[in-house]
């Protein structure tokens, strides 16, 4: 360990340990544009200069380690200076065009003027002016704004292993560029354009579509494969408009891949169901929670009574939250006294279906929550177990499964619990409107046990339900009131009921999840 | 004192049989016959030399940064992008006497233990290149580079790599980069060369004339060359006139020569008689002296003291005739035009500096042009991730300081009163 002083406190650190980090550890705020944790050190930027004693010139925060007895200030008058120059230099050839860029409001040049700048310009030069252009699918250059911190560059290089971005020309006139018009394209290109700390680097998805202060934000977790990246959702009105990641150092890092950001349509769908529909002549009809749930409640018990409990099979999928399977198999294994609840294994565990999959994050299992739905006693769907079913409760697609068809078409009832209104939708006498992960609270278990919470970014859309809560509905009806008031209250049930999960709640679990033991 | 320049003007020099028959590798012989490597640190160390590139740092106390113990292999790069306007004396070394150089990178090789050498030549010397490469090809079929040296089972290859002209990959964490084939742009400092350098192998980068003083030292030993020169600026030094005086050129003298000496008596004094008006001492990027400033010793110390640098040794001599603002932001015109454009402080605040000048000699100064030049050389110097944004921010400062009232007048006559003297023009440019 080493000790020294930051701004007269002392703290104690590693060996080798930069003096951004060791100040960090005091709470001590250094700014900074091109350093990035996740990333190699630059120091090109020069804002994170402070005065270390017996050095003669400022020294950069980020590329300096700590050394025994070591006096830093971060806030002297010399530093400050310092600071002020380097916010005007990066200002002098900027475009000063806050009001129409798409990084205003979380902008570190915006937040560092405000914090380090300067009232008044001196700058009485022409200023330098660059076009804007494209740079692969997803990602837009606007040179006049770059600080050429690099960090995008960084990334591409170290983190991806593609040398896809460089600086051309040098002084004043240098730019990020692409190699020879080969455009940004791996897989995981969008995030350059969350470490880019200024508007140059914009997502042609994203931009004018909202203010980003204007955005409702949750923090939540990714659902497009097992990895459970975490992530921000951004939302306004009833449409997620953005997902960027969120740092968690023993999930995702600091980044998530093209696919899972922009895997969100499905979620904003106009077609979404938004109403409970019950069959009648065949056509569906719109009804109220209260008909539709009773419809369902009363043929499952007709089901069970007359074909017996065996003849009852539910079918999930794990896609479903922890609190969403956990109430579908008490359902009916305590309720309806059926056999557990099936799932069709996602097709990353059966196959070598070319399903994307890399080395950085991506996962063969492009479902959220197959270890949740397994840890809630949900059991791999087989086709030879649909031989005497005759009501089938389905939230999911199961269309695809073997054995679908022939079974399908002998059942007596088939209700059916979805985003949307599926192949298999089409053929139930009920379909129930559920909420997406964007649209309620819960948990999902990654494939390395960590269990991690999805919360709503987005209000009820129509009258959608949460999965458990429609569950725990149908099981009231059929004589039995689990008395959930809220996710919380299901997780709570988990954590006492469920081997892995004991002790943890929704406090515990964070915003970076915990693993289950 | 002629040690580097003795036999520039033997015919035939740069063929290996003349420069052998005046004395050449002769020191090469001894290092290897007399000197295990680490004496021979020893004995440079003792001979008090020191970087002949700029900033004078001991030659021997660089060497004895490399580990002793490592599992990668050592590398030399002679420094030979001379680059710093006013400063062109590797460049005679190169062309006249270009055995010198080799065997002076041969004897650092072999007290460093480097099997591969590299020469990072300038771009635009073409000449000097083609020189070298043909001084290399018949230092290996005389046995001083290749396989078993001179019998001692040691091998060293030596390549001459010629740069792509950037004036910022003479800096020499530039140049490792330049060198691996990539942008020519500096690296962040620590880890120093030393340690992590060409290939993350410890790396010793050299200047030209650094090298070239090893045989000699070799051959007559560190203490009659610590006692060239001063105490603490050991040997013979290149100074490179150039400017407005009688007799351009380079010339070889004994550290600590005074300036007004070097200037009058081997710089034959001022052209066509005019007024000394000032004198970049040590290359472009050193503050400048008035010419009420000039009773000062060409050393390492005494440099310092007057508040200005030795450097390269390029001394650039300007008489009554030249326009100070005219002379600067020709200056910055280099410097804005050189910057790498990694850091900001270097890429936005030279350009800047440039830009003022520029609209100050054209005659559209403003008021307070002159603070802002101060203040932004100020925010400049000290703050940039290489040298280079202080040899641009140096010349600002003390040419504005030194010159106030000549920078002050282009403001208030919003005019360059110099501008009816076309001659300085022709005679700078």
């Amino acid at each position: 360990m080493v000790s020294l002083t930051i701004d007269g406190r002392q703290v104690a650190v590693d060996k080798g340990t930069t003096i951004i980090k060791a100040a960090e550890r005091l709470g001590i705020y250094i700014p900074h544009f091109c350093y990035h944790p996740g990333l190699s050190v630059a120091a090109n930027c020069r804002i994170c200069l402070v005065e270390v004693e017996k050095a003669a010139k400022l020294q950069t925060a980020c590329s300096t380690p700590v050394a025994e007895g070591m006096v830093v200030r971060t806030d002297s008058e010399r530093v400050k200076k310092a600071r002020q120059g380097v916010m005007e230099f990066l200002l002098i050839n900027h475009p000063l065009d806050c009001p129409i860029c798409d990084q205003a409001g979380e902008c570190q040049l915006q937040d560092y003027s405000y914090t380090y700048g300067q009232v008044s310009c001196r700058f009485g030069e022409s200023k330098l002016h660059h076009k804007q252009r494209s740079l692969g699918e997803h990602v837009l250059l606007h040179p006049s704004r770059c600080i050429k911190c690099t960090r995008c560059i960084r990334f591409c290089q170290e983190v991806v292993g593609r040398q896809e971005l460089t600086l051309i020309n040098r002084s004043n006139h240098v730019e990020i560029a692409v190699f020879d018009n080969q455009p940004l394209s791996n897989d995981y290109s969008a995030n350059v354009v969350d470490l880019c700390p200024v508007g140059a680097l914009t997502l042609k998805e994203f931009r004018f579509k909202e203010r980003v202060w204007l955005l409702d934000q949750a923090e939540s977790v990714c659902p497009s494969c097992s990895k459970g990246c975490n992530v921000l959702l951004g939302a306004s009105g009833d449409k997620i408009l953005r997902i960027k990641p969120r740092a968690n150092p023993a999930v995702n890092g600091y980044w998530i891949c093209d696919y899972g950001r922009f895997n969100f349509h499905w979620v904003n769908e106009p077609g979404r169901l938004r109403s409970p529909l019950v069959k009648s002549n065949g056509r569906f009809l719109p009804v109220s929670w209260k008909e539709a749930l009773d419809v369902v409640a009363e043929n499952l018990r007709r089901v069970a009574e007359q074909e017996g409990p065996d003849s009852l099979v539910g079918l999930g999928t794990s896609r479903l939250t922890c609190e969403d399977a956990f109430v579908f198999v008490r359902l009916f294994q305590d309720v309806l006294m059926a056999g557990p609840v099936r799932f069709p294994p996602p097709a990353g565990r059966v196959s070598d279906l070319p399903l994307s999959q890399d080395s950085l994050l991506r996962e063969r299992d492009n479902t959220p929550n197959y270890q949740g739905v397994v840890d809630m006693g949900m059991v791999p769907y087989t086709d030879d177990l649909l031989g005497g079913v005759k009501a089938l409760y389905v939230a999911g697609d199961f269309s695809k499964l073997p054995g679908a068809a022939q079974c399908l078409n002998k059942l007596s009832f088939l209700v059916v619990q979805e985003l949307r209104m599926t192949e298999t939708a089409v053929l139930a006498q009920v379909v129930l409107p559920a909420a997406s992960f964007a649209e309620k609270e819960g948990s999902f278990t990654n494939s390395a046990g960590r269990v991690q919470m999805v919360r709503p970014v987005l209000g009820p859309l129509g009258n959608t339900r949460a999965d458990w809560e429609i569950f725990a509905q149908v099981a009231k009806r059929l004589g039995r009131d689990f008395g959930f008031g809220g996710a919380g209250e299901v997780f709570e049930e988990i954590s006492r009921t469920v081997p892995g999960y004991k002790g943890m709640d929704y406090q515990t679990l964070g915003s970076l999840g915990q693993i289950k033991c | 004192m002629q040690i580097l320049l003795a036999n520039l003007d033997v015919p035939g020099q740069q063929e290996i049989e003349t420069y052998i028959n005046g004395g050449g590798y002769r020191g090469l012989r001894k290092a290897l016959a007399e000197f295990t490597p680490d004496q021979l640190i020893e004995e440079v160390k003792k001979s008090g030399l020191r970087g002949r590139g700029g900033a004078g740092f001991p030659t021997g106390l660089k060497w004895s940064f490399v580990p002793k113990e490592s599992s990668k292999p050592t590398y030399l790069c002679a420094n030979a992008d001379e680059g710093e306007p006013g400063t062109f004396k590797d460049r005679v070394i190169i062309e006249k006497d270009p055995h010198l150089l080799i065997e002076g990178i041969i004897i650092a090789s072999y007290a460093l233990k480097v099997k591969q050498a590299y020469i990072y030549i300038r771009g635009e010397m073409i000449r000097g290149a083609e020189i070298l490469h043909q001084a290399v090809n018949q230092a290996g079929e005389k046995g001083f580079l290749g396989r078993d040296i001179l019998g001692s089972g040691w091998d060293l290859d030596v390549l001459v790599h010629p740069g792509a002209g950037a004036y910022i990959c003479g800096e020499e964490t530039a140049l490792l980069e330049s060198l691996e084939g990539k942008r020519g742009q500096p690296r962040v400092k620590p880890p120093f060369p030393a340690l992590v350098g060409l290939y993350n192998s410890p790396t010793v980068i050299n200047n030209v004339e650094t090298l070239a003083n090893l045989p000699a030292i070799v051959n007559s030993g560190a203490a009659w060359f610590a006692g060239i020169g001063t105490k603490k600026s050991t040997g013979t030094k290149l100074f490179c006139l150039s400017g407005h005086i009688n007799r351009p050129g380079v010339v070889e003298l004994p550290m600590g020569i005074p300036l007004r000496e070097l200037i009058y008596e081997h710089g034959g004094g001022i052209r066509n008689g005019r007024e000394l008006k000032a004198v970049i001492p040590g290359g472009s990027s050193t503050p400048v002296l008035k010419a009420d400033e000039i009773d000062v010793n060409m050393d390492f110390e005494s440099l310092a003291a007057a508040g200005t640098m030795l450097g390269s040794g390029g001394v650039i001599v300007i008489d009554g005739t030249t326009c100070m603002v005219w002379a600067l932001a020709n200056l910055a015109g280099f410097y804005a035009h050189e910057s790498c454009g990694q850091c900001t402080p270097c890429r936005e605040g030279v350009p800047w500096i440039r830009d003022i000048l520029t609209r100050l000699e054209a005659g559209r100064g403003r008021a307070d042009d002159l603070e802002i030049l101060l203040d932004v050389a100020g925010n400049i110097s000290g703050n940039t991730l290489c040298p280079l944004g202080d040899a641009a921010a140096m010349p600002v400062e003390s040419f504005v300081t030194k010159f106030f009232d000549e920078f002050k007048g282009h403001i208030d006559g919003q005019c360059c009163p110099f501008k009816a003297q076309p001659l300085s023009r022709v005679a700078s440019g």
